[in-house]
C-alpha cells in the first residue's frame, strides 16, 4: 500500500465519519457519545468484509477528496458545534474556483483550466507560473485578512502535492473536490443570510 | 504570530514549486517510428482467429510484439460487455507456426480492486504498448460506477514478457470525481521517455485529449484534441518529431466523416477539428505508420461505411493524411436489416520486426479475428483495385 493509497483511504473515512457526526448531532446524541461512535466508524470503515471495506467501496465512487476537504473535516470533526467564520472564505474561494474549472474538464470548452494545474515544463511556463502567482496572491490575501485556515490549506496542500500525498499529480486535486465544490455551493446562501442578518 | 509563521511556511512552500518547477523537463519533441521495412517479396496473407471462445463475447483487441517475435494480444471478454465477469484476456501467436496457444485471463476485477484500492464494477478496453523502459504496459479501463462514461483508466506492467503483472495504478485524467476517461488508440513516444496515451471523455461532453505520463506512470500533463460532444477515441499517426495527425471517430448527425486534427510544434497546440474524406458509423479506427516503396506512407482500418459496421476496409495515404486511397475490403457482411451483432469492430494494427502487419479486431462480438499480411500483399491489392 502506498503513502496515496493510505491519504486517499483516510480522506475518505473522515468524510464518512463526518457526516455521521452532523447525524448524531442532528439527532442530539451528547457529544461525548458521539465522539466515541464516530471513532468506532473510522476505524469500522478501513475493515473489509468480502474483500471490501466501506472506504474502499466509497473510494471508488468519489475518487479521493483534497486536502482542503481533509482539513475542513478535521476542524469539524475537532469543533463540531462552533461554526467557524474563516471556513466562509474557502468555502466562496471554492466555489468559484469549482465553478471556473469543473465545466471546462467536461469538454465545455477548447480551455483546459484543469491542465494548468500539471506544475511543470512540459507544455511551457507560462500556465504553471500563473497558477503559482494565484496561489501566493491567495496566500497574501489570506495573511492580511488573517485567515489562519485558508492559509492552512494551501501550506498543506503545497506540501502534500510536493511529496505525492495523492496519486494526482494536479495541484487542482490537492486543493479542491467536487464534493467539497458541491458543499460550497450549497453553503453560499446559507453564508450571504448569515452577512445578511449581521448587517 | 501563528499568522505570520503560516504566511513564512506557505513562501517557503511555494518557493520549493517554484524550484521543482524549473527544474522538471522542458517541452520534449514526438519520436516517431521507425517502420521496419519487409523482407518477403511473396505476398504473405494468413487468417485465423486470436480468441477460443473462453467467454461469449468478447471485444477490443490490441497487440505487442515480445522480444522472441512472438505477438502477444489482449481483448476483454465476458458473458457481454458490462458484465461483472469480464476480465483482460490475453493469448500468444508463434511465427513459426503461424498458431495461437491458449487464451489465458490476465486481469479481473478483484486484482484491480485489489492493486488501486477501490470498488470495480467492470473492466473494459485493454490498450498495449512496449514502454521506454523496455516493459510491457498495458492500460484498461476500470468502471466503478454507471456505464461506460464512469470509466476510469489503470496501468499495469511487465517486465517478464506478460508472464506476470504488476498491481495496477489508477491513472488520475480527470477533476470530476476522476470519471469518464477511456482509451482505444495506440500510444506514442516521447523523445524524453514519457509517454503519450490518447484517451476520450464521454461523459456529457465526448471529446478527445492526450495524456503524457512519466516513467513512473503518472499523468503529468494532458492536451485538448478536441473539445464538444462529438469525437471519440483519438489515434496518433507522427509524421516527424513535430508533426502528428489525429484521427477521431465521430459521434454525431450530419456528415459522418472520421475527424482529424493536426499540431506542427509536437502537440502543444492543435488545429480545429476538421471532417476528412472518410466515411465513420461512428465506430473506432486505428492506424498505422508504414514505409511504402520507399516513402513513409501511413495505413488506416476502418469501417468504410457512414451506417454500420459491417463493413472493415484498409486504406493508405502517400502524403502525410491529406489524402487516402482505398487498398482492399477485409470484411463485407452487408445485411439487410443490419445486426450488430454481425460486426467487424474494433480494429487493431501492429506491424513487427519483420515487416508483417497484423490486424485485429472483434468479429461479430464472438471472436477476436487476426490477420497477418505483408506490403507484397498489400501492394498487390492496390494493384488489383487500380486496374479497370
Amino acid at each position: 500500500m502506498t503513502l496515496a493509497t493510505i491519504t486517499g483511504l483516510t480522506g475518505i473515512s473522515l468524510l464518512l465519519t463526518a457526516v455521521i457526526l452532523k447525524l448524531l448531532l442532528i439527532f442530539k446524541l451528547p457529544l461525548k457519545k458521539a465522539r466515541i461512535v464516530i471513532l468506532l466508524v473510522f476505524i469500522a470503515a478501513f475493515i473489509p468484509v468480502n474483500g471490501y471495506s466501506v472506504s474502499l467501496y466509497l473510494r471508488g465512487l468519489f475518487n479521493d477528496v483534497s486536502i482542503t476537504t481533509m482539513c475542513l473535516l478535521l476542524l469539524f470533526l475537532y469543533r463540531p458545534v462552533q461554526s467557524n467564520i474563516q471556513s466562509h472564505t474557502v468555502f466562496i474561494l471554492t466555489a468559484l474556483a469549482g465553478t471556473l474549472l469543473y465545466p471546462f474538464a467536461l469538454g465545455y470548452s477548447p480551455v483546459d483550466t484543469y491542465a494548468w494545474g500539471y506544475l511543470n515544463q512540459s507544455h511551457g511556463l507560462t500556465a504553471p507560473l500563473t497558477v503559482t502567482g494565484f496561489l501566493l496572491l491567495l496566500a497574501t490575501y489570506a495573511f492580511i485578512k488573517q485567515n489562519n485556515l485558508l492559509l492552512t490549506c494551501i501550506l498543506l496542500g503545497i506540501t502534500a502535492w510536493q511529496l505525492n500525498l495523492l496519486e494526482s499529480r494536479n495541484i487542482w486535486d490537492y486543493l479542491l473536490d467536487p464534493l467539497l465544490w458541491l458543499y460550497s455551493l450549497y453553503q453560499l446562501p446559507v453564508i450571504v443570510f448569515k452577512h445578511i442578518k449581521k448587517i | 504570530m501563528l499568522n505570520k509563521s503560516l504566511f513564512t511556511l506557505t513562501l517557503l512552500a511555494l518557493s520549493g514549486l517554484l524550484w521543482s518547477l524549473f527544474n522538471s523537463p522542458p517541452p520534449a519533441k514526438f519520436k516517431p517510428s521507425q517502420p521496419p521495412l519487409s523482407g518477403n517479396t511473396h505476398p504473405v496473407y494468413q487468417t485465423d482467429f486470436t480468441s477460443h471462445q473462453s467467454t461469449p463475447e468478447v471485444h477490443s483487441a490490441t497487440a505487442v510484439e515480445l522480444a522472441d517475435q512472438r505477438v502477444m494480444a489482449f481483448w476483454y471478454g465476458g458473458t457481454r460487455e458490462g458484465h461483472k465477469d469480464v476480465s483482460i484476456y490475453s493469448n500468444t501467436w508463434d511465427p513459426q507456426t503461424g498458431q495461437w496457444a491458449q487464451d489465458r485471463e490476465i486481469i479481473n476485477r478483484q486484482f484491480t480492486r485489489d492493486s488501486t484500492w477501490r470498488y470495480i464494477r467492470k473492466l473494459g478496453n485493454p490498450v498495449v504498448m512496449r514502454g521506454s523502459d523496455q516493459g510491457l504496459w498495458l492500460f484498461y479501463v476500470s468502471v466503478s460506477i454507471g456505464g461506460w462514461a464512469g470509466s476510469a483508466i489503470n496501468l499495469s506492467r511487465s517486465y517478464d514478457e506478460g508472464r506476470t503483472w504488476s498491481p495496477a495504478r489508477r491513472l488520475i485524467t480527470s477533476p470530476f470525481f476522476n470519471l469518464s476517461t477511456l482509451i482505444k488508440g495506440t500510444p506514442i513516444h516521447y523523445q524524453d521517455g514519457t509517454i503519450g496515451l490518447p484517451v476520450y471523455h464521454e461523459m456529457l461532453g465526448k471529446f478527445a485529449e492526450l495524456l503524457r505520463i512519466n516513467q513512473d506512470g503518472e499523468v503529468i500533463y494532458k492536451t485538448r484534441l478536441s473539445w464538444g460532444t462529438h469525437s471519440l477515441q483519438p489515434i496518433v499517426f507522427i509524421t516527424s518529431e513535430d508533426n502528428a495527425l489525429v484521427m477521431m471517430r465521430y459521434h454525431g448527425s450530419g456528415l459522418r466523416r472520421i475527424l482529424q486534427t493536426r499540431t506542427r510544434d509536437a502537440g502543444l497546440s492543435w488545429s480545429p477539428v476538421s471532417r476528412s474524406g472518410l466515411p465513420n458509423p461512428n465506430a473506432g479506427i486505428i492506424g498505422l505508420n508504414i514505409q511504402w516503396q520507399g516513402q513513409e506512407a501511413l495505413l488506416l482500418a476502418f469501417n468504410n461505411s457512414e451506417e454500420e459496421r459491417d463493413d472493415l476496409s484498409l486504406a493508405l495515404s502517400l502524403d502525410k493524411g491529406q489524402s487516402w486511397q482505398l487498398i482492399t475490403t477485409i470484411e463485407l457482411n452487408l445485411l439487410d436489416p443490419p445486426d450488430n451483432s454481425k460486426q467487424f469492430s474494433y480494429p487493431w494494427l501492429l506491424q513487427t520486426s519483420n515487416g508483417q502487419i497484423h490486424l485485429f479486431y472483434t468479429w461479430h462480438k464472438s471472436h477476436i479475428k487476426h490477420i497477418v499480411f505483408n506490403q507484397t500483399w498489400l501492394e498487390q491489392k492496390l494493384a488489383e483495385k487500380k486496374r479497370p
